[in-house]
């Protein structure tokens, strides 16, 4: 049951150095921040979507869009309708092509809106894509390499391994008090926040039982005593440096063009 | 009365198949239990009768009425559920507001709120502790208070997952009893445990249970004296019946009380024969 | 010459804002010994434990200790825990707690690599301890959609690999199943013959009794017993006052007793019950 989570396969993209991964999602994000039109999403979009079958995952990977489907439609009418109440003001040259009352369409918006909700896709597939084909182990690892601080990026991978632990408590919490009589989704809203009660006081208490005896664990085997060795090897291969580097480049080209250097 | 009936029941968590075509029937009355390793699909096929999963294929009548159409809140009216760890529904001020949530949520008027959380907490042993903070109390009492809290809702089917964890010898003595007195009342209980000298001594009959098929079921005595099913189940046989084979007996032993009256028997035979040939 | 492995003197250790009092003196462990400390809930055991593995009073702060506990011979208020650590293992009763890898290949390296080691010798002895556990095949999968019987074995091997001369189990049987207990027996079975001295504290007294050398029996805090398993299991009043569940074959043997059998020896196991009644 993975809501979101490592697919393990074996892919060229698999094999990537996460340090060059971590590269590749942030470069893609910075791109789709800084070329709001939708022909740049739907570039970008497309290389996720060429990068998911790469990487083999897209059968895992695409139906997460249809997920989102929902949010991406209302995002396009939300903006397309109603961008000029935000920092823009209307395009000069854009032709109205219906209004009503405070609804105004326009070609500007059609394309804004278009942008904004392409970009959506992209902003969340991309870091999806990174989780798809990367342990958390090793983006802990990889953020480590790229200079935080071992105690955080191990807090932080720890965090992610407990989450789906307290999720099937949680799960296992409210069957417990379901068959108590407990009813959740009846009543008003007070009634139903009083009703998770029940639920969210035996979930806190094991949490924090279950981080106090992980402390204690992590002393017992010696965490914090002193220097630390990683099993973990990272070695950039050809290959890494490669993306690596065209990640980079791509990002420094896009800069330049949007500054207007180039 | 059947207070369960299964047909064809299929369910699958979303990969694989956790149940496949459970097909039994239990009478009202009787003390049934479901054996099994971990994993085997026990819990998932008791979560069916108190509604908190419903089939993927087949269905599950409680009481004669299909689970399909009854949310849980109904089906715990009739069926008292009592999970594994006590510590996963313990959360209130008081002893006392821990075993009248139930009773209290299935809607029932003070004066017999009142009587049914005393009588459960006098049932499990826990009577003068109605003041007591619920985390104040050691393992074993939890486990009696998780029970009493299901107790109070006075249900006519009452199912216990696992409930000896805690090894804790007067705590199992009480689940015991209590199991012996809600039989005696009429009502159905359903045992799902590993612990087979458990399973042994207080139930009547047993569904075995592999990777979420039943292998097996009948009346206990005989289904758990069967060294090729209990091995093909990863069980083993309970204490009682295997020191039956070891006295070469044919007859399996129903008690401590029935082996040690076999074997004053033996020793007493043995002696005479010794008197007789010096 | 005997080899003191474990040696308590003139412990008391109380938790702050608690009545409770945990009073051991004079209590020894050899090297080599299986030691079985059982008591009902709330008797002390975790606490002696957590005595005997430094965690009291290293990461217990709420609890106070006088007196003394060597381990190998090594204070252990005085020693640091990544130095005691070296010589005990402590597995605590909730596996969970104590995985800290992703998968469990990670999981195993994880003591090695706070204690320093170089990648050379942690890589040999996961290969080491994956072969010797029979965890070969699951050496990539995440730990998170481990078993519980499979979590618990982890937890031991990440402890083992640390190379411990002493280890202490809290609970290690608590909610396996049989299949699973068998899994974690035949490991203290390995244990013990490869002279590992093991301090187990458990109420499921049935499966241990054939490894128990000895049975150190607790009550509010205090030693009421220190016997080998046929002296503890003989004495009816003392399994009574401990409210622990005996083996089946010793009630029986209980019983047969109030019935005027003699039974010499006692029993422990089904054979013999049968063999002291029945005789040859």
């Amino acid at each position: 049951m993975k809501l979101v989570g490592y697919v393990k396969r074996n892919s060229p993209i698999h094999r990537l150095d996460p340090r060059a991964k971590l590269l590749m999602t942030a470069s893609i994000v910075a791109l789709s921040l800084l070329f709001p039109s939708p022909i740049h999403q739907l570039a970008l979009l497309s290389s996720i979507i060429l990068l998911s079958f790469l990487a083999k995952v897209h059968r895992d990977f695409l139906p997460r869009f249809k997920t989102l489907s929902g949010m991406v439609i209302a995002a396009f009418f939300l903006w397309s309708l109603f961008y000029r109440y935000s920092l823009f003001s209307a395009s000069e040259g854009s032709e109205v092509l219906f209004s009503y009352g405070p609804i105004t369409l326009d070609t500007f918006g059609l394309v804004y809106g278009l942008g904004m909700a392409l970009r959506i896709l992209v902003m969340i597939g991309a870091p999806l894509l990174l989780i798809m084909t990367t342990t958390m182990g090793e983006l802990a690892g990889a953020l480590v390499k790229l200079g935080v601080p071992y105690k955080a990026a191990f807090t932080f991978g720890l965090s992610v391994r407990l989450v789906p632990s307290l999720a099937d408590e949680m799960v296992t919490i409210k069957e417990a008090q379901s068959a108590r009589g407990l009813e959740l989704d009846k009543g008003g809203l007070i009634s139903r926040v009083k009703g998770y009660i029940p639920i969210l006081i035996p979930l806190m208490l094991r949490a924090f039982e279950l981080s106090d005896r992980m402390s204690v664990a992590m002393g017992l085997k010696g965490f914090g005593s002193g220097k630390r060795t990683s099993y973990r090897r990272f070695e950039l291969e050809r290959r890494d440096v490669v993306a690596l580097v065209l990640s980079a480049l791509v990002l420094i080209l896009a800069v330049l063009v949007k500054v207007g250097v180039l | 009365m059947l207070a369960v009936r299964a047909e064809d029941l299929w369910y699958s968590y979303g990969e694989g198949w956790a149940l496949k075509g459970v097909t039994l029937e239990i009478p009202e009355g009787e003390v049934a239990a479901v054996v099994g390793p971990n994993g085997s699909g026990k819990t998932t096929f008791a979560k069916h009768l108190i509604g908190l999963l419903k089939p993927t294929r087949g269905r599950v009548l409680v009481y004669g009425e299909d689970t399909k159409g009854l949310s849980v809140a109904e089906l715990s009216r009739r069926v008292g559920f009592v999970f594994q760890n006590p510590n996963h529904q313990i959360f209130s001020e008081t002893v006392y507001d821990e075993v009248a949530f139930g009773p209290r949520n299935l809607g029932f008027d003070g004066a017999r709120v009142e009587e049914l959380v005393k009588s459960s907490l006098r049932l499990m042993g826990l009577e003068g502790k109605e003041g007591e903070r619920p985390y104040m109390l050691s393992m074993g009492e939890r486990e009696r208070l998780a029970i009493a809290s299901v107790l109070a809702m006075d249900p006519r089917l009452l199912i216990l997952d696992e409930p000896t964890i805690g090894q804790d010898r007067s705590t199992m003595s009480r689940i015991i009893e209590v199991v012996r007195r809600l039989k005696g009342e009429g009502r159905t209980v359903l045992l799902i445990s590993h612990d087979i000298d458990l399973v042994y001594e207080c139930s009547d009959y047993v569904f075995v249970f592999k990777e979420g098929e039943v292998i097996g079921e009948g009346e206990v005595a005989e289904v758990l004296s069967n060294p090729e099913l209990v091995a093909e189940a990863s069980l083993s046989l309970p204490k009682l019946v295997e020191l039956s084979r070891l006295l070469g007996l044919d007859r399996v032993p129903s008690s401590v009380e029935d082996v040690v009256e076999v074997l004053l028997n033996e020793a007493r035979r043995i002696r005479e024969e010794e008197l007789a040939n010096p | 010459m005997v080899d003191l492995v474990i040696s308590v003197e003139g412990l008391s250790c109380r938790y702050s804002g608690k009545e409770f009092e945990l009073r051991v003196d004079g209590l020894e462990v050899k090297r080599g010994e299986f030691v079985l400390i059982t008591g009902p809930s709330g008797s002390g055991k975790s606490t002696l434990a957590y005595c005997l593995s430094g965690l009291i009073p290293h990461y217990i702060r709420n609890a106070r200790m006088l007196g003394r506990v060597s381990i190998c011979g090594m204070d252990t208020s005085r020693t640091p825990i990544h130095e005691l650590s070296k010589r005990v293992g402590f597995i605590l009763q909730n596996p969970e707690a104590q995985i800290f890898g992703m998968t469990v290949e990670e999981d195993l390296a994880f003591g090695l690599e706070n204690l320093g080691m170089p990648y050379d010798e942690m890589k040999r002895r996961v290969e080491e301890t994956l072969n010797l556990m029979g965890m070969r095949e699951l050496r990539d999968l995440d730990t998170s959609s481990l078993s519980g019987g499979m979590k618990q074995k982890l937890v031991i091997a990440s402890v083992l690999i640390m190379r411990p001369g002493v280890l202490i189990l809290d609970e290690p049987l608590a909610n396996l199943d049989p299949k699973e207990t068998g899994g974690i027996l035949s490991i203290l079975y390995s244990l013990k013959r490869v002279g590992k001295t093991v301090v187990v504290i458990e109420r499921r007294l049935g499966e241990l009794s054939p490894l128990v050398d000895r049975v150190v029996a607790l009550k509010d805090g205090r030693v009421v017993a220190d016997l080998d398993p046929r002296s503890f299991f003989e004495d009816e009043g003392l399994i009574n006052e401990l409210n622990v569940v005996p083996p089946k074959v010793v009630e029986v043997a209980y019983e047969l007793r109030r019935r005027g059998l003699k039974l010499e020896p006692f029993p422990l196991s089904e054979r013999e019950l049968v063999r002291s009644v029945v005789g040859g």
